[in-house]
């Protein structure tokens, strides 16, 4: 593939991939925020003879796989994900007692709204001067006999078969993604496949009502994924995005049933079905959505011209996805000229 | 080895029983040294063998011979004078350090050949061997022939040539007869042909076995067109005797038990033509055997390894140079002996060393010299040259593609490739081309095979950037160009040697075997690499590709198709 639609491809990542470390602020006021539960619960030993329960922090989702991804157009906000691995049984408090320490902890800032979420507790930033962004606080208990450890789920107005301790493994999915592939240029077009995807369904889907998740493609990229990296002729490097995302779509569309329905489970426990919550039609939808992915990456592959290609991937990703000037591709264009080395 | 020491060598060996030195007129006549003769049983029989051997031995085999043949029924493969053919000398491998073994083992083979002839398990041996009985007859002449072998009586038409003090015979059709001209360059005037007869035999035919120093007499040759020729064979002799003037040579045509034929003839001095032997009892005629020397290429061309599987097809080679010149050769030697060849330019001194014309054809154009030179070399090549630019060649409509089975460009120049891919793509899709080049340097060198499937082909190869050969071996980035120039721009030439050349163009002709026998199916690309020290020494880079396996290289070549490639991509344009 030509390098001018590839540099496209790494040009439309580096605007759109998401690098929390970048934000020195964002960085700052989730560690302050982590400080303010330390504090509260040192607090609740002290004041009130509960016994101090140490929790030990590390980063999920996204953010910790590399996967993570501006929203579009400044319009929604970044989506950072902590979870908060308490060194407590599920026998010595209930899920909804932990979560309670983590939202009376934060709770206390007129400058930010703290919420509950089914399996987080959430706290938004709508502070001036600072992007737009939320911390979801996931509580874990992670000292049980069993070994195992479990996330507190449910809301204090949950029915109560909804609030529980559910049995969870924090860190693989993270691990698995970071580890998936050992090469590291294999390993760069994976996460940002990953992100491409997300940004694509991000364009393609309006409201959030029949998107898909990012973790469903995380998930399915984990599974189905195929590098193109090598060239398959001279076997030399040639780093092909488009090519992988090509392969990537049709794997995707190979995963729908005869019912039109894609199912994919997470690849750690509790293994659900990350496609359950969307309805039939809304799975045909995305299905057809996915089938013009799939033309839009052959046509832009057999095109012969790298602007057009690039205008024809721009209607797929987004404004994100930029198309050089026909100037441009003229003048880092190919050779028409050239030394041989053939001879007969 | 002296006589004495062979003696107690085959007295150790115990092959032979009551020993004695032997004294044959034949050892003398066969540059024989000594011999032993002694009694071995053969199938209960008694058989007089005598064991002789060279000054060379051992290494030479061993010499047999039977000295009571007559007490036997005739056996194939021993000569009047006993000696026992047993073996081919380039069929065997002895181990000299081993003389008593050799003696041994040839021993072996000699009493199999006895054996096999006592229970006439190798009978047919008399009928695959005919044409060698034939030439053991008194005052045999020698007959070249280039005759098509048929089941029916047909008119030949023959020639005598000085020079030799030969005949020549051909059937009776203008290429058999031209070939003449080719194969005996005959400067005189043009040869007066007369006629001939070719007469088969029925196959089975237990023919008479001539025998060594004889006369033929008219009755046998009689005998055996009444016991050998079918009934609708010999009307034809009588109609053909009646309408025709012939003259004096007849050649038969007996069916061997292995497939093959035996030709041998006869030529009938003093005839009547009112009156031919065949016809008459007249007995007043002179007999001369002839020995046939074919030189048809349904004879000559089965030697060449692929038979005459590719007599008929026909090739058109597109550049006349190193590669070029070279794969024309080998296609001659493979039966694919019609073959079109196209180039501009003339050979120049400094392309002797590599071309396989040489220095006799220096400035001629090297599609003539060619031409000239196979046809020479090779008496039933059909080589046309077309001296001018392949360009000018396709627009003046000088070659029909479409006649052609096959297509082969070795022009070593990729721009031209290119225009030729796509005129090909259009003119004659499907019909296979191959394109043949060299790296530089002895780095190694490709074929592709292109056209026979509607996607991969020469254009893929530059689709990309650099356009740059991506089965090169040679990086696209170098420090300096490969064109080297001793005396300025008229020499500039781009470096490689005639082994080179001669790799690439044995690489190619194989190919194209294989896609005639139909072993190669796919559009697909194979190299051959060679040596890269004298490449890197002079400060040039390798590609990639150099470096893969060989198993690399087998399983990617069919993976240098290019979806984005504007001739056979999805999206190709008119050419």
């Amino acid at each position: 593939m030509g390098t001018v639609v590839q540099n496209q491809f790494i040009k439309f990542h580096d605007n759109i991939r998401l690098n929390v470390n970048d934000n020195k602020d964002v960085i700052a006021k989730r560690n302050m925020l982590i400080e303010e539960i330390r504090v509260y619960i040192k607090k609740m030993y002290e004041e009130k003879g509960i016994k101090l329960i140490r929790f030990e922090v590390f980063n999920q989702g996204s953010y910790s796989m590399g996967t993570g991804i501006k929203p579009i157009n400044d319009e929604g906000d970044y989506d950072i994900d902590c979870g908060l691995l308490f060194e407590i049984s599920i026998k010595d408090y209930t899920s909804i007692q932990v979560k309670q320490f983590v939202y009376d902890a934060l709770n206390s800032n007129q400058f930010r709204t703290v919420e509950w979420k089914k399996a987080c507790i959430r706290v938004q930033y709508t502070e001036q001067g600072l992007p737009k962004f939320h911390i979801d606080f996931a509580c874990y208990s992670n000292a049980n006999d069993n070994g195992k450890t479990y996330l507190a789920k449910g809301t204090p107005t949950s029915a109560s078969e909804n609030r529980k301790w559910e049995e969870t493994e924090p860190k693989k999915l993270r691990d698995l993604i970071n580890n998936k592939l050992a090469d590291d240029e294999e390993c760069s077009q994976f996460k940002r496949e990953i992100r491409d995807m997300k940004r694509w369904k991000d364009n393609q889907f309006n409201s959030v009502n029949g998107k898909p998740t990012g973790i469903a493609f995380t998930a399915l990229a984990y599974n189905g994924f195929k590098s193109s990296t090598k060239d398959p002729f001279t076997w030399g490097q040639d780093i092909n995005d488009l090519k992988a995302t090509k392969d990537f779509v049709n794997y995707i569309l190979g995963q729908f049933g005869w019912d039109d329905r894609i199912r994919v489970s997470l690849p750690v426990l509790p293994g659900n079905d990350l496609f359950k919550k969307m309805t039939d039609q809304q799975c045909k939808n995305l299905k057809e959505k996915l089938e013009k992915l799939r033309d839009a990456l052959v046509e832009a592959e057999q095109e012969t011209d790298p602007h057009e290609a690039c205008k024809i991937l721009r209607k797929q990703f987004g404004d994100d996805f930029t198309v050089p000037a026909k100037e441009d591709t003229g003048q880092s264009r190919k050779k028409a000229v050239a030394g041989t080395s053939e001879s007969a | 080895m002296d006589k004495g020491e062979f003696k107690k060598l085959i007295e150790d060996t115990g092959i032979l029983l009551e020993n004695t030195e032997a004294n044959l007129p034949a050892l003398t006549k066969r540059g024989l040294a000594f011999g032993i003769s002694g009694i071995a049983k053969v199938e209960g029989k008694k058989m007089n063998i005598t064991v002789a051997v060279s000054k060379k031995f051992p290494n030479e085999h061993p010499t047999f011979f039977l000295l009571n043949q007559k007490n036997f029924d005739p056996i194939p493969h021993i000569e009047d004078d006993g000696f026992i053919c047993y073996t081919h000398d380039d069929t065997l491998v002895l181990d000299i350090d081993n003389p008593a073994g050799i003696i041994q083992d040839c021993f072996v083979f000699a009493v199999q050949t006895l054996r096999d002839g006592l229970n006439k398990r190798n009978y047919d041996d008399f009928y695959n061997e005919y044409e060698a009985y034939w030439r053991r007859l008194k005052n045999t002449a020698t007959l070249f022939t280039n005759i098509i072998i048929g089941s029916e009586v047909e008119v030949l038409k023959c020639t005598r040539f000085k020079a030799k003090d030969s005949l020549f015979v051909a059937s009776d059709q203008t290429d058999r007869i031209d070939s003449y001209q080719r194969f005996f360059t005959a400067k005189d005037n043009a040869p007066q042909f007369f006629n001939g007869l070719f007469i088969p035999l029925i196959r089975g035919s237990r023919v008479f076995i001539p025998k060594r120093d004889t006369e033929l007499s008219i009755q046998q040759i009689q005998r055996l067109v009444q016991d050998s020729v079918s009934e609708e064979n010999k009307k034809r002799i009588e109609r053909a005797l009646i309408k025709t003037k012939l003259e004096e040579l007849i050649v038969f045509c007996l069916p061997q038990p292995n497939g093959f034929h035996s030709l041998f003839g006869v030529r009938l001095k003093g005839i009547y033509h009112s009156k031919h032997p065949l016809l008459s009892a007249d007995t007043k005629v002179t007999i001369i055997p002839l020995t046939v020397v074919r030189l048809d290429p349904e004879y000559m061309l089965a030697r060449g390894g692929t038979g005459l599987k590719f007599f008929g097809k026909k090739a058109l080679v597109i550049g006349g140079g190193s590669v070029g010149s070279l794969i024309c050769e080998e296609l001659i030697k493979a039966a694919v002996i019609n073959v079109d060849v196209v180039d501009k330019e003339t050979l120049q001194p400094e392309n002797c060393y590599r071309h396989s014309c040489g220095f006799m054809y220096l400035e001629k154009n090297k599609a003539v010299a060619i031409k000239t030179k196979l046809e020479g070399y090779y008496p039933h090549a059909k080589v046309s040259a077309i001296g001018m630019p392949i360009e000018d060649a396709l627009e003046k409509k000088k070659l029909n593609l479409k006649k052609y089975d096959i297509i082969i460009v070795a022009t070593g120049n990729a721009t031209i490739n290119q225009y030729l891919n796509k005129v090909f793509r259009q003119e004659v899709p499907g019909k296979p081309v191959l394109y043949s080049w060299l790296d530089p340097l002895g780095i190694g060198g490709h074929c592709l095979i292109t056209n026979m499937a509607a996607v991969g082909c020469y254009q893929c190869l530059y689709t990309n950037d650099d356009l740059h050969n991506s089965a090169s071996f040679a990086d696209k980035s170098q420090p300096k160009s490969f064109s080297k120039n001793i005396t300025g721009c008229g020499t500039v030439y781009v470096p490689y040697g005639s082994l080179d050349a001669l790799d690439t163009s044995i690489l190619t002709v194989r190919k194209l075997l294989d896609i005639f026998l139909e072993r190669e199916q796919e559009n697909s690309i194979f190299s051959w690499r060679g040596n890269c020290d004298q490449f890197t020494s002079e400060g040039y880079k390798l590609s990639h590709r150099f470096f893969l396996t060989e198993e690399q290289l087998s399983q990617s070549r069919t993976n240098f198709y290019k979806v984005n490639c504007k001739v056979c991509g999805s999206k190709r344009k008119n050419i």
